[in-house]
C-alpha cells in the first residue's frame, strides 16, 4: 500500500534537465507515480529515450529543446508545454553544470554561464510557469541544488555560489507565493554516482567513501524519489525547504 | 518501481504520543502506508479510539500504555511489539509536553511563557525527561532490534522552537534542540546499520484549533494566538499534513536521508520577522 498523496494521476510535471542521468530518472519515477511529463533540455540533448520511458508507463510525454538561459525560449517552451497537456501541476528544475575550477582560473564569462545555467534558468521557469500556477492558485516546484550551496570545496566557488543562490531562491519564492498555494521546495543530493561510476565498477576504491557515514554514493533514483516526495499533494505546509540527500555527512562534525 | 519504493506494507511501526493531535494524525499515515502500528501514550482510552481507526484501515494496531520517562518501561512496550507484531521498523517520537512553568498554555488561556526566573528544579528536570530523556529511551530500545536486523528508520519530533529561540519555555527549547543533536549523532553510530534518523520540526500545528467551535476559534483569535499569522501559507498547518513527511522519512525511498532536519511550518523560518503584508523595502531600478 502506498498513501494516495504520492500517487500523480492526471497531473503534469514538467522537467528541466530531463537529459541528464538524475533528470532521466526524475522523468521516470515522476511517469511510474502517474503523472504526463514534459521533458526538457539544451538544444541538441537527446530526449527520445527519457520520453519514451514515460510513455512506456502509458503517460503521455512531450520533448522540448532550447536554450534553457534564453527567456524568450523558455516562455515559449512552457506555452507549448500548455497548449499540448493544458497544464503544469509541477515543476522540477534540474538543469545544472557541475563546473569546477580554481577561483584564479575562472573568468567572468564562465561565472556568468554557471550562474546563467545553474540559477537563472531555475528563475526563468519559475517565472514562466509560476503565472500560470498563481493563475491557478496551485502547484509544486521542485528545484534541485546540491550540498555545495552548503559547503564548499576547492574548485567549487562558482558551483557552490550558483547552488546557494538556488537555496535562497527556494526560500525566498516559497514566502512570496505561498499565500498562493504553490510551494517551493528544493532536494540537495551529496556525493552521488557519476555517470562512469553507475555504469560500471570503478578503477579503484573511491577515497571520498571513508567520509561518507553510509559509506557509499547516493543514487540518482534516491534523489528521484526525494522528488517525487516533494511533489506530492497533502503537504502543502512544507515550503520553502532544501532536504538533503547526503548519507549522513552533513550532520557530522 | 518508484512508487512501491514508498509502500510500508510488512513493517511495524511504533508511535508515541499518538493518542491524539499530531501522534494520532502520523499513526494513521503511517497505517494507510501499510504499517501495522503500536500506538503509546499514557492515556489508554484514547490510544484504543486510534487503534480501532487504524484496524479499520485493514492493519494490524496494539495501544500500550506507557510512561515514556521510564526506561523500564519503553523497553517493555518494544518488547511486546517485537513479540506480538514480528518486530519494530519504524519509531516516530513524538511524545512530549509543552513546559509552561510559571505561565500556562497559550491555548489553555495561559501566557505560554514560562520565565526563566521561576523554572525550579524540579520542572527543568521533568521537562528534560519528559521530552528529551524519553526520546533516547525510546531510540535506545528500538535501536537496538533496529541495528540488528539491518533496517530501521527513526523520526524524531522536535519542534521549531528546538531551531530557533523563543520566549516561550527554556525547558522545552533547551529538550527540543537536544532531541535535534540526539538525532544527528545517533544518525552517524548506525549510518552502516541500514538505520536513519531524521527529525521533524513543526511549526504552528495548533491541532487543538481544529476541533474547536467558531465560538471558541474567535477567543483564540482574540488572545494573539491567531493560526496563520507571519506564516507565508496564510494558514496554521493541519495535522494531517504530516503525513506524507513521515511516511516518506519511514520507507524505503528515503534510504541516503539521515541526520536531517526538516523543518514543516508553512514557510515561517523562510520569513524576515515583518508585520503581515510588509515587503522587502527596497528600490525597484537598478542605477549603475
Amino acid at each position: 500500500m502506498v498513501l494516495n498523496e504520492f500517487v500523480l494521476t492526471g497531473q503534469v510535471a514538467m522537467v528541466a534537465g530531463a537529459a541528464s542521468e538524475s533528470g532521466a530518472a526524475i522523468a521516470a519515477a515522476l511517469a511510474e507515480a502517474g503523472a504526463d511529463v514534459v521533458a526538457v533540455a539544451s538544444t541538441g540533448s537527446d530526449l527520445e529515450s527519457v520520453a519514451n520511458a514515460a510513455r512506456a508507463q502509458g503517460r503521455r510525454a512531450l520533448a522540448l529543446s532550447g536554450r534553457l538561459t534564453d527567456s524568450a525560449e523558455v516562455d515559449a517552451m512552457v506555452e507549448r508545454a500548455l497548449a499540448e497537456f493544458g497544464r503544469i501541476d509541477i515543476l522540477v528544475n534540474n538543469q545544472q553544470v557541475r563546473f569546477a575550477k580554481p577561483m584564479l582560473d575562472t573568468s567572468p564569462d564562465e561565472w556568468r554561464d554557471v550562474m546563467d545555467l545553474n540559477l537563472t534558468s531555475a528563475f526563468l521557469f519559475c517565472r514562466a510557469v509560476g503565472r500560470h500556477m498563481v493563475e491557478r492558485r496551485q502547484g509544486k516546484i521542485v528545484n534541485v541544488a546540491s550540498g555545495m550551496g552548503d559547503r564548499g570545496l576547492p574548485n567549487s566557488t562558482a558551483y557552490s555560489a550558483s547552488m546557494a543562490g538556488i537555496m535562497q531562491l527556494t526560500s525566498a519564492l516559497s514566502v512570496e507565493w505561498g499565500a498562493m498555494g504553490i510551494k517551493v521546495n528544493a532536494a540537495g543530493p551529496v556525493w552521488f554516482q557519476d555517470d562512469a561510476e553507475a555504469s560500471g565498477s570503478p578503477i579503484e576504491p573511491d577515497p571520498v567513501l571513508r567520509y561518507i557515514p553510509m559509506r557509499r554514493k547516493g543514487r540518482w533514483e534516491e534523489l528521484a524519489r526525494m522528488v517525487l516526495f516533494l511533489a506530492c499533494d497533502g503537504c502543502h505546509f512544507l515550503t520553502g525547504k532544501t532536504l538533503f540527500l547526503d548519507g549522513g555527512v552533513l550532520s557530522h562534525a | 518501481m518508484a512508487l512501491q519504493d514508498f509502500s510500508l506494507d510488512d513493517k511495524v511501526a511504533i508511535v508515541t504520543g499518538a493518542g491524539r493531535g499530531l501522534g494520532k494524525a502520523m499513526a494513521l499515515a503511517l497505517a494507510r502506508g501499510g504499517a501495522d502500528v503500536v500506538v503509546a501514550s499514557r492515556s489508554l482510552p484514547q490510544l484504543e479510539t486510534v487503534a480501532e481507526e487504524i484496524r479499520g484501515l485493514g492493519r494490524r494496531a496494539m495501544a500500550i500504555s506507557v510512561d515514556v520517562t521510564d526506561s523500564g518501561q519503553v523497553s517493555a512496550m518494544v518488547g511486546r511489539t517485537v513479540e506480538e507484531l514480528g518486530g519494530v521498523h519504524i519509531l516516530v517520537n513524538n511524545a512530549g509536553v509543552v513546559q509552561a512553568a510559571g505561565g500556562g498554555r497559550r491555548d489553555d488561556g495561559g501566557s505560554g511563557e514560562s520565565p526563566a526566573l521561576e523554572i525550579s528544579d524540579e520542572e527543568w528536570s521533568l521537562g528534560i525527561e519528559t521530552n528529551l530523556s524519553s526520546c533516547f529511551y525510546c531510540c535506545r530500545a528500538a535501536g537496538r532490534h533496529m541495528v540488528a536486523q539491518g533496517w530501521g528508520r527513526i523520526i524524531n519530533i522536535t519542534s521549531v522552537a528546538g531551531v530557533r529561540g523563543t520566549r516561550g519555555s527554556p525547558i522545552y527549547s533547551a529538550a527540543k534542540g537536544g532531541m535535534v543533536m540526539l538525532t544527528k549523532a545517533l544518525a552517524q553510530q548506525w549510518a552502516q546499520d541500514g538505520v536513519t534518523v531524521n527529525a521533524i520540526a513543526p511549526g504552528s500545528f495548533p491541532w487543538r484549533y481544529f476541533e474547536l467551535s467558531d465560538e471558541e476559534r474567535e477567543g483564540f483569535t482574540r488572545r494573539g494566538a491567531s493560526p496563520g499569522a507571519r506564516i507565508p501559507v496564510q494558514r496554521p498547518g493541519n495535522p494531517d499534513e504530516l503525513g506524507p513527511l513521515v511516511a516518506f522519512l519511514a520507507s524505503d525511498a528515503a534510504s541516503y536521508t539521515t541526520g536531517e532536519l526538516i523543518v514543516i511550518d508553512g514557510g515561517a523560518l523562510e520569513a524576515a520577522v515583518a508585520p503581515a503584508g510588509y515587503v522587502f523595502p527596497g528600490s525597484d531600478s537598478i542605477d549603475n
